[in-house]
């Protein structure tokens, strides 16, 4: 062995492997040491919800009373004749208490997330939140000071100043305006009951048609809480949560869960220096007099001529975070600016399809972002940016 | 870190997922943890299955507080150091046994390391004063810091340190001797 050769290194080599078999032998044996300790613990496998409720003194008071009314409703649920007793009220005085959350949401994209809330206990609103999306592997801390999303595909972090209000979810101010809603239209709420077939129990669903987002809720009827949200419709600019498929209250969360170190090389991209931009009024477009859809179909004209033309200087004041060398020769002509749309998720304004020709003869379909402005009292918009990849609609000649 | 918290977050709130992730994740460095302090694989495959049912056993009380591999190996060590006055006595009860016993352990540590300088080593690692070893095999196996190291052999940081250090000098003149021959 040379003297300068690390033994250290070599000694890591050492490495004791098991057979497959054996693998699977010590993790069978591991695994069923897992289960007779599930069995012997019921309780300890899900709904700290339950448990956890069951805990607090008001809880434990009112136990009976519950029990007996449960009862009740369950008689009456399954006679099927009477409309079920239940109120938002009831819901709302549920969530008071309320200090984290945990849940396994899925988004309006379909993708499955999970997060992990600590709440504000004297307003309700989220004041921590963790998201983490497995699947696309991407990663979102909203703190009150400083926010970041961080794209572990792409190792790419974006930072914003204060909290990230597309993860924000504030079940007590869901259940406020859904309230509000029934008040204002009692047609639009529609409470009927439903056996879950996972623990047998009569839920209450509640279905809430409203302008902005429409939801099916479940309620468990002991605790009045929800235990389950279905997303039916939304048109609630930068909504991102749809669906709620588990969700536990008042549970420990782990330590250091709302901390955020940035990755060794990571590309960050500031958003408040973007914001400063898209909110200085020297660039994007007055639309004084014009709806919302002339607007956009004249900042989306005057962004996508300018490209064609090369105007970097048009470019640049209607899209002040295109890249200054955004010239591109590839583009044939403009052929068509659809309609605003909103799109659950993006935050920062509606989208507008555009159709571009190309001079080999593609055509593909962009959606620009227009954020709307009112900058002292003045009205205007400005392209943010792009939203998701171009589509192709026809292919090249 | 984080993800290991979080890990045994999901696992104490009933995530059987969650579980076999740490398993998978930490069952091979502990299997190699094991394997270097005992010289033996068997012995090894029992100490690891051990540790994880051991931490299914107290998930509900224990707290972590630094990672969750240093707790692992921390336990490996403790369980190695049983294991060994365990077989010392049973050595002493039935010496022609355990010596049989011992041959045919060794021949399946020999069976996992293919180079013949890595058996070398490991042979001259099983040849170790078994603090030595530890220190050795808890600070690369195990990522252990000397303060932890010394903290599991109750002695001071600076011994757990000359002890690493004297292994290596030791593993070092063994396999440079043998090449010599």
């Amino acid at each position: 062995m040379r003297p300068s050769e690390n033994i250290e290194k070599l000694i890591k080599k050492l490495h004791y492997k098991t057979s497959a078999e054996t693998h699977d032998k010590v993790l069978g044996n591991v695994m069923q040491a897992l289960d007779k300790k599930q069995k012997q613990k019921p309780g300890a496998t899900m709904p700290v919800l339950w448990r956890t409720i069951m805990k607090s003194p008001i809880t434990k008071l009112s136990t009976a009373v519950v029990i007996i009314v449960c009862i009740a409703l369950s008689i009456t649920f399954m006679e099927k004749t009477v409309t079920p007793a239940y109120s938002f009220e009831q819901t709302l005085r549920a969530m008071q208490d309320l200090r984290t959350m945990y849940m396994v949401c899925k988004d309006w994209n379909g993708h499955e997330f999970e997060m992990w809330i600590e709440l504000d206990p004297a307003t309700g609103i989220p004041e921590y939140c963790r998201a983490y999306w497995p699947g696309i592997k991407v990663l979102n801390i909203s703190r009150p000071d400083t926010s970041y999303q961080y794209s572990e595909r792409n190792n790419q972090v974006q930072i914003n100043s204060g909290k990230l209000y597309s993860i924000d979810i504030a079940p007590a101010k869901i259940f406020e305006q859904l309230m509000l809603a029934s008040k204002e239209d009692p047609d639009s709420v529609v409470i009927f009951h439903e056996r879950d077939r996972q623990s047998g129990k009569n839920l209450i669903v509640v279905i809430t048609r409203g302008y902005k987002q429409s939801y099916k809720v479940y309620i468990d009827p002991e605790t009045k809480l929800p235990v389950l949200m279905k997303g039916l419709e939304n048109n609630l600019l930068g909504a991102v949560v749809k669906d709620i498929e588990h969700i536990e209250f008042n549970v420990d969360l782990p330590e250091d869960i709302f901390d955020f170190e940035i990755p060794e090389g990571a590309k960050i991209i500031d958003h408040d220096r973007n914001n400063r931009l898209l909110n200085n009024p020297q660039y994007g477009i007055s639309t004084e007099g014009m709806t919302e859809q002339q607007a956009a179909e004249t900042i989306a004209t005057m962004y996508w001529n300018a490209r064609i033309e090369m105007d970097a200087i048009t470019v640049q004041t209607v899209a002040p975070l295109s890249p200054q060398t955004g010239a591109d020769s590839s583009l044939e002509e403009l052929v068509e600016v659809g309609t605003l749309y909103i799109q659950p998720g993006c935050g920062i304004g509606k989208l507008i399809p555009c159709r571009i020709r190309y001079k080999d003869g593609s055509l593909k379909e962009w959606k620009l972002v227009i954020k709307k402005r009112n900058i002292d009292g003045r009205p205007s918009c400005v392209i943010a940016g792009f939203y998701a990849s171009p589509v192709e609609i026809e292919p090249a000649r | 870190m984080l993800e290991d918290r979080l890990l045994l977050w999901k696992f104490r709130h009933g995530s059987k997922d969650a579980f076999r992730a740490i398993y998978e994740k930490y069952a091979g460095d502990m299997l190699t943890l094991a394997g270097n302090l005992l010289d033996d694989k068997a012995g090894a495959e029992d100490i690891v299955q051990d540790v994880f049912i051991k931490l299914i056993e107290s998930v509900d009380t224990f707290r972590l507080t630094g990672n969750l591999k240093s707790y692992l190996a921390t336990c490996v060590a403790n369980r190695s150091r049983d294991y060994i006055r365990r077989s010392i006595r049973q050595r002493n009860a039935m010496v022609k046994q355990a010596e049989k016993m011992s041959a045919e352990a060794k021949s399946m540590v020999h069976l996992a390391i293919s180079s013949e300088q890595l058996q070398k080593l490991s042979d001259a690692m099983a040849e170790l004063p078994y603090e030595q070893r530890e220190a050795i095999a808890l600070r690369i196996h195990g990522n252990l810091r000397f303060r932890q190291i010394a903290q599991l052999q109750n002695v001071s940081t600076k011994t757990a340190q000359s002890r690493y250090r004297y292994g290596l000098d030791k593993l070092r003149s063994t396999l440079n001797g043998e090449v010599k021959k």
